[in-house]
Order: structure tokens, then sequence, then C-alpha cells
């Protein structure tokens, strides 16, 4: 079987997404966040949170306009969500307010502060 | 006080018996580090030929070196290199440390370990099975003894 | 006001077997920060994935770590089974989970082993590698490969299991057992290595939850969740695995 299979998937308003899961934690719903997906659709970025809730899997997908990518960060109720936010914020310069830690992880130390390579108009030939 | 070349021959006698090499992984996957690892233990056994892995480059003479290598660990590998005392060998284990192998092309690798550092044995292989790491420094010990 | 020290650990480091890079910030002997880069293993996977096509993006995805390559395929084939809404033929289900399971012994006796040398034990390391040996031929009996073995592709796999491979496997499996028994009892029962290791940097239960530990980690601090269980791919929704873990640093 596909693990699809008995997966749900929900769209928020990107601004709720840490009450969202805050609301998970105190309800007792939240087992686990395997990891964040981020990714770019024409002029915005989409990210989803990839939840385990008693019922099984449970995607929440907040979208961002590209060209002012900000949102709530979840590490503040989540700590463990910090490197995955991290990663987002390096590969898809998406910015998450209220981050516990907002420094570089993952990129090398010499690449250029304000490219983001997972974004579509990224082309290696353009890296110093 | 014993001749010069009588010297050199014991020198170089001691140096193709017991090579002492450090393991380092440019950004390669892992495959092949656990391959060199494996290749240390029981079954393959490396230590018959007088190899001893290093924690330290100043104790070595053999560089084990995998992965792509990339910008940033560039200058890290070059300084551990530099470190190691003379004569020093390079050995390139996997397909991305000959030629950034299934990782060509990304932008953060660069094409092969001899952009960076002067390598002596190629080991092909994604990951080389433990014997062909085996065999490649076995070649270059073969070298070592005839360069003698 | 007490001095802060700067401990950077990497890229090379005996204890350290990947090329990544820890600033540590020390206040006596209590960690307070730690700034992590992994710029020196980073390749870019992730947008080399967008560039090439599936079948090539399977085999680059199976080398993001040569430790547990069989997840990383199985995770893209699924997904992309899941776009495309194939349907796998049941015995490819099977044999993924024979290889992932296989893949986990072999991942467990890995770590079992660098746990002994990273302690100083390392007649434990020799023998678990030695026994790891065994794992390593069935994976090379059955996918041809002991590292990134291939066995994935989109809608299946590559290999039949026939029933020579099978009664090897079992044996070798039933070798395999006795001997990580006995390796269990050493570890629970030799003093040194109790004494090294019980108490040593434990994660309580609810830390392991909240920063998202997973897999044995999350176990040993006794979170109860196994992803085969939990959310089954595969076959795991017909069979059941039995869960076990355990953890000294968690037992004081
Ligand atoms: S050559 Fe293959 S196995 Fe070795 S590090 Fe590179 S990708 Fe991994």
């Amino acid at each position: 079987m596909l693990p699809q299979a008995d997966m749900n998937w929900i769209k928020i308003p990107a601004e709720t997404i840490r009450q969202y899961t805050s609301d998970l934690i105190t309800k007792g719903e939240f087992r686990h966040l395997s990891t964040i997906t981020g990714y770019q659709d024409g002029e915005t970025i989409c990210l989803l949170y990839h939840f385990l809730v008693p019922q099984g899997g449970l995607n929440v997908r907040v979208c961002v306009p590209l060209a002012n990518p900000v949102l709530p960060s979840i590490s503040p109720v989540l700590i463990g969500a910090i490197l995955y936010e991290r990663e987002i914020q390096d590969l898809l310069g998406v910015r998450f307010e209220g981050i516990v830690d907002a420094r570089r992880v993952i990129l090398p130390d010499h690449f250029p502060q304000d490219v983001f390579p997972l974004r579509k108009d990224f082309k290696k030939e353009d890296l110093p | 006080m014993l001749p010069q070349a009588v010297l050199s021959k014991i020198i170089n006698w001691s140096r193709y018996t017991s090579p002492w090499i450090i393991h380092f992984n440019a950004g390669g996957c892992n495959g092949c580090d656990i391959e060199t690892l494996a290749a240390l233990t029981p079954r393959f056994d490396v230590e018959r030929f007088g190899i001893l892995l290093k924690g330290t480059p100043r104790h070595a003479d053999v560089l084990v070196v995998t992965g792509p290598s990339n910008q940033q660990i560039k200058d890290r590998l070059r300084r551990i290199y530099d470190q190691m005392p003379h004569p020093k060998f390079v050995v390139a284990v996997g397909s991305c440390a000959i030629s950034g192998g299934v990782f060509r092309g990304c932008y953060n690798t660069q094409g092969g370990m001899d952009e960076v550092l002067p390598v002596t044995a190629y080991v092909p292989g994604c990951p080389p099975r433990p014997d062909a790491i085996i065999q490649g420094i076995y070649v270059l010990l073969e070298k070592l003894k005839k360069g003698g | 006001m007490s001095e802060h020290i700067t401990l950077p650990i990497g890229p090379q480091h005996p204890l350290l077997k990947e090329p990544v890079h820890f600033r540590f910030t020390l206040d006596g002997e209590r960690i307070v920060d730690v700034d992590i880069r992994l710029g020196y293993n980073h390749r870019g996977i992730e947008k080399a994935a967008e560039e090439r096509t599936y079948i090539q993006d399977l085999y680059m995805i199976e080398r993001i770590c040569g430790i547990c390559s069989h997840v990383h395929a199985t995770n893209f084939v699924q997904a992309t089974e899941g776009v495309l809404k194939t349907d796998v033929p049941p015995r490819a289900l099977y044999l993924r989970v024979v290889v992932g399971e296989l893949e986990r012994i072999h991942s467990h006796l890995l770590w079992l082993g660098v746990a002994g040398h990273e302690i100083g034990f390392d007649t434990l390391f020799q023998v678990v590698w030695r026994d790891r040996e065994i794992v390593q031929d069935l994976l090379e009996l059955i996918t041809g490969n002991r590292v990134n073995y291939g066995m994935n592709t989109i809608g299946g796999v590559r290999k039949d299991l026939n029933p020579a491979a099978i009664e090897e496997t079992l044996k070798g499996l039933k070798v395999l057992e006795e001997r990580t028994n006995y390796y269990a009892q050493v570890v629970q029962a030799d003093s040194t290595f109790i004494a090294r290791v019980s108490g040593v940097g434990p994660l309580p239960k609810e830390l392991a939850i909240s920063s998202c530990a997973c897999g044995p980690t999350a176990r040993g601090s006794g979170v109860d969740y196994d992803v085969r269980r939990d959310l089954p791919y595969a076959a795991y929704n017909e069979i059941s695995p039995p869960t076990v873990a355990m953890c000294w640093a968690a037992h004081w």
C-alpha cells in the first residue's frame, strides 16, 4: 500500500499555522512532525507540514506569496521544527517570524545570502 | 653509519610494509566510507598489510578520500593534506571522488578529487567493494615498492 | 559572569564520520549553544532532482545516504507511484519490506559497532562488524549490491527472490539472531559498557516528542512510535513487526 492512502490533506491560512500547531499539542493529538516540505508554485511558495496524529498522517498546506514569503514560525511551540524551518529558510528564502534560531544551517558559508537554490529562477551558472 | 643507499632502502621498506592511513569523507553519501571501514574489520582485514587507521593527518602516509568534494570542503581537504608528513599519497575511493559520480553537476559539488589534490590511485565503484579498496591500496604499495 | 568557551568540532575529527561542523559554546561543562554547518556535505540534490528524469533521480536519491539508501529510494518511488496512481504488485511490496528489514539489521549492527568503537570497546566493533558481513552477504545475494542496492524501481522492484535465496536468507538470519541476542546480553551485562553509557545524554520523553525524534531514538526515550505500524507503507499494513528499543541513558 502507499502511505498516502491513509493521510488527510488540509489547507489553512499561513498566519494561523502556529496556533494550529499549538492547538494540536494542547489537544494531545500531536504525535510527530516528520518534516516540512517547501516548494515554489508559480508566484506562491507552499509549505506542507507532515504531522502524525492518532488518526494517521495529516498534511497541512499553507501558502505564502513569493514576493513576501513570511509566516509565523512554529518553533516557539515545537522546538523540533527548527531544523526544518531553517532548511526552508536557506533553500527557499522563506522568513519565519519568531524563529528561535535563524542561523544558516545547510548552505555553504560562501554561498550568497540572497540566492535561494530551490526557487525556480535559480541557475547554478549565476553562482560566483 | 649506514650508507645512504641502504638507509633509503630500509626507509622505503618500512613505508610499504606499514603505511598508516587517514580517512576523510569529502561530501559523499557515506556508502564508500562504510565500505572503507568494513575493509578494516575481520572479514577483509586490511591490517594484514600493516595498514593502520589513524585519527590525525600528522600520523598518516595515505589519505583515503571519498566523495565529490565541494567549494567549502576544498580548503579543509588541502589543509589536511598539507598536515601530512612527506611522502604522502592520496587514494580516491568511489565514483564521486573520481568524477563527481552521480552528483556531477550539482551546484555545490566538484568534478572529482583531482581538482583539489594530486591523486595516486583511483578505486572505481559506487561504492567499491572492500576488496576493491584493498586492491587499490595494494596497487599503491606495489608502486612504492618499485619506486624505492 | 561566566566565561563562555567556543569549541569547534569537524569537519575532520576522529570521532566524527561525517564532514559536518559543530561550533559548541560551553559554559564550563554545560553546552549552552551549538551552531551546525552542513555546507561541507550539502550537494544540492534537491535542485538536481528537479533537473533530471524520474529514473535518474531514483539512483541519485538512493545516494542521499549510503547507510539507509533503500529507505530514500522507497520514499521516492512511493511518492512517484502516488502521483502516477500506479498499482504495485503485492510481491514487490513484500520484497521492498524484505530489503528494508535487512537494511535495518545492517544499520543497527553498524551503529552498535561504531558505538563500541567510540567508547573504546574496539572488540565489540570488530566482532559486530564481522557478523554484519552476514547480512551484507544476504543483501548482495538478493539485490546484487552491498550498499546502494538499486532494488526499487517505479512500479515495483528490479529483482525477484528465488527459493534458493530464500533458504540462504533464512539460514543467515538464524545465525544473526543468535549472535545479536548474545551481543544484547553482553552490553547489558558488561560493567564497563554500562558505566560508560548509563545516564549519558538522557533524552526525556517530553523532549523526545517536542524535538521530533523518531525511530529507535524516540523509542529509547519511551515514546511509543513506529512508522511501520503507525503509518504503514509497502506491505507493513499486513504484517506487524515487533517493536523494541532500549536505551541505557533513559534508564537512569
Ligand atoms: S561513489 Fe557512490 S557510494 Fe561512494 S560516496 Fe559517492 S555516491 Fe556514495
